[in-house]
């Protein structure tokens, strides 16, 4: 699917121009004249916008701002031909800059959004060292399968049990998303990595701990995440080649620190979740009558299939 | 290691391949502003754009030179966070200013300028020096600051330069610190270990091992 782009600029002649160049390079690109007719299309779908520095009815990164409350994740790139001091800056908005009056500018801007979206280098967290690697291997699994779904239930159930606490789910970690794949008494939503916990918890070799959400670097102004919970406790799920693809995770709502031994349970189930994955991918190729062989995945071993911990990055 | 590499004749590192972000990590009796400062050298041909955010830009153009940096005339651009903010002049050549550490719309925007003007002077291998994140982190959260290395990173990359950014790790919790090393391609750490000021290389190949003693 193409990735949306919202051009933003009072000059018809130059916002048409720009969303041509935009399509003709293969994104769904729209346009807009102002921040009012551009506000609409501010939604958590939108991947990246393109605005002028200076709107008739506010500013270019006062744009990428309101679009960032709607999605954390989207990316902000000026397109300008305003020198500093002719903008108002405001809060400091983070954003890509390429002025139109140099040569070949539009071209200037296609590549710079082909850059941004591809590289996700306007995402304010962190991404894995193996993130193309990682995301091929989740493509491999069928997340949506009953049978896998129920399984997970019945772990999420399990852990609330175990550690005598509320909440627990099971996640992946999409390109662009955390995807909640089970839920033990706690209502999350899909939502941006942004915006996630668990996007961290993917960096690390072993268990993230944050014992309070509000007091971490991290979240403390994350206001997405504030409500649902306080304390977390996260595993990576890894892959046997040992990409971190998802997670397993307890919540409570309140401020608390976890024991070893329950850290220790929670890598367990977390290596649980890793082999109820590859199991059903295996049965799945058999069903097709396709050679089940080992792969790369398969062939490289490693993981948290011991339930001991996880491979490094 | 490819022709495109950054390399830095006076400190002992090898060849950096363009395009990657390191961070500068240690205090200031460390050393990190001189190693930081060194490693943003232009060599031959090459440009830089140095982000200062806790001096003005001539006083880190000392800096510069107490760090035996020969003047690099236009090749070097400074993008000034201080001077404006404490309503001064701006009082470096070659210098741009914005309001303070935490206009990082404006730092972009003239960052931006810097290589666009570095292209037009026919420059297209660009270092690019950050003194200090450490500073930036005063003035945004942590996941702005994020935000705004990951940028800078990225723009790094696109352009084949070589990115080089300061981080007073002391100043920081963990979490912190870890998080901003994650959004670079690696890091040199600094002590001052028993043979005076040393040096130590993360996350990038051909490296020398352990603790290296620079002069």
């Amino acid at each position: 699917m193409s990735r949306r782009v919202l051009c933003v600029d009072a000059d018809a002649d130059e916002r048409a121009a720009t969303a041509a160049a935009l399509r003709e390079a293969g994104f769904a690109a729209t346009a807009a004249g102002s921040l009012a007719d551009a506000r609409p299309a501010l939604d958590a779908d939108l991947d990246c916008v393109v605005t002028e520095a200076t709107l008739p009815d506010g500013t270019g990164p006062e744009l990428v701002a309101d679009a960032r409350a709607a999605n954390r994740d989207v990316a902000g790139i000026l397109f300008t031909d305003a020198e500093y001091g002719e903008v108002d800056t405001g809060e400091g908005e983070v954003v890509e800059v390429v002025y139109k009056d140099r040569p070949d500018a539009r071209e200037r801007l296609v590549r710079a959004v082909e850059a941004t979206l591809a590289g996700r280098t306007q995402a304010d967290y962190p991404l894995p060292d193996d993130e193309d690697e990682r995301l091929a291997a989740l493509a491999t699994y069928d997340l949506d399968d009953p049978g896998t779904r129920r399984a997970l239930d019945r772990l999420t159930a399990l852990a609330v049990e175990r550690f005598g606490i509320e909440m627990a789910s099971v996640n992946v970690i999409a390109e662009d998303e955390q995807r909640l794949l089970s839920c033990e008494g706690i209502d999350l939503d899909d939502r941006p990595r942004g915006a996630s916990v668990c996007t961290f918890t993917i960096l690390d070799d072993g268990v993230t701990v944050v014992e309070d959400l509000r007091a971490d670097p991290r979240f403390e102004n994350v206001t997405e995440l504030h409500g649902a919970f306080r304390a977390y406790a996260g595993a990576p799920v890894r892959t046997p080649a040992g990409h971190a693809i998802g997670t397993f995770c307890v919540y409570d709502d309140e401020p608390r620190s976890f024991t070893p031994a329950e850290l220790a349970d929670l890598e367990r189930f977390a290596a649980e979740v890793a082999e109820q994955f590859e199991l059903r991918r295996r049965l799945a190729a058999s069903d097709r009558g396709a050679d089940v062989m080992l792969g790369p995945e398969e062939g490289a071993g490693g993981g948290n299939g011991n339930g001991s911990g996880s491979t490094g990055r | 290691m490819s022709d495109d590499a950054y390399s830095f004749p006076d400190l002992p590192l090898g060849p950096v391949a363009g395009g990657r972000t390191v961070l500068v990590e240690g205090s200031l009796i460390d050393g990190v502003r001189e190693i930081l400062l060194r490693a943003a050298d232009p060599g031959d041909g090459e440009g830089a754009i140095l982000v200062a955010t806790n001096s003005t830009g001539g006083r880190l153009l000392d800096y510069r030179s107490e760090a035996g940096c020969a003047d690099a005339g236009d090749r070097v651009r400074i993008v000034d966070c201080v001077s404006a903010q404490q309503g001064r002049d701006l009082d470096a050549p070659n210098a741009t200013g914005v309001s303070s550490p935490g206009d990082l719309t404006g730092i972009g925007m003239r960052t931006a300028e810097g290589y666009d003007r570095l292209e037009a002077d026919g420059i297209d291998r660009v270092r690019v020096g950050l003194l200090s994140v450490s500073t930036i982190l005063m003035y945004a959260d942590l996941r702005r600051t994020s935000r705004f290395v990951h940028v800078l990173a990225g723009r790094v990359a696109s352009a084949g330069g070589l990115g080089v950014l300061a981080l007073d790790s002391g100043a920081h919790e963990e979490r912190t610190a870890s998080t901003i090393r994650q959004l670079c391609d690696g890091r040199v750490e600094l002590r001052d270990g028993d043979a005076g000021r040393e040096l130590r290389v993360r996350g990038l190949p051909d490296q020398p091992d352990g603790w290296t003693p620079v002069d």
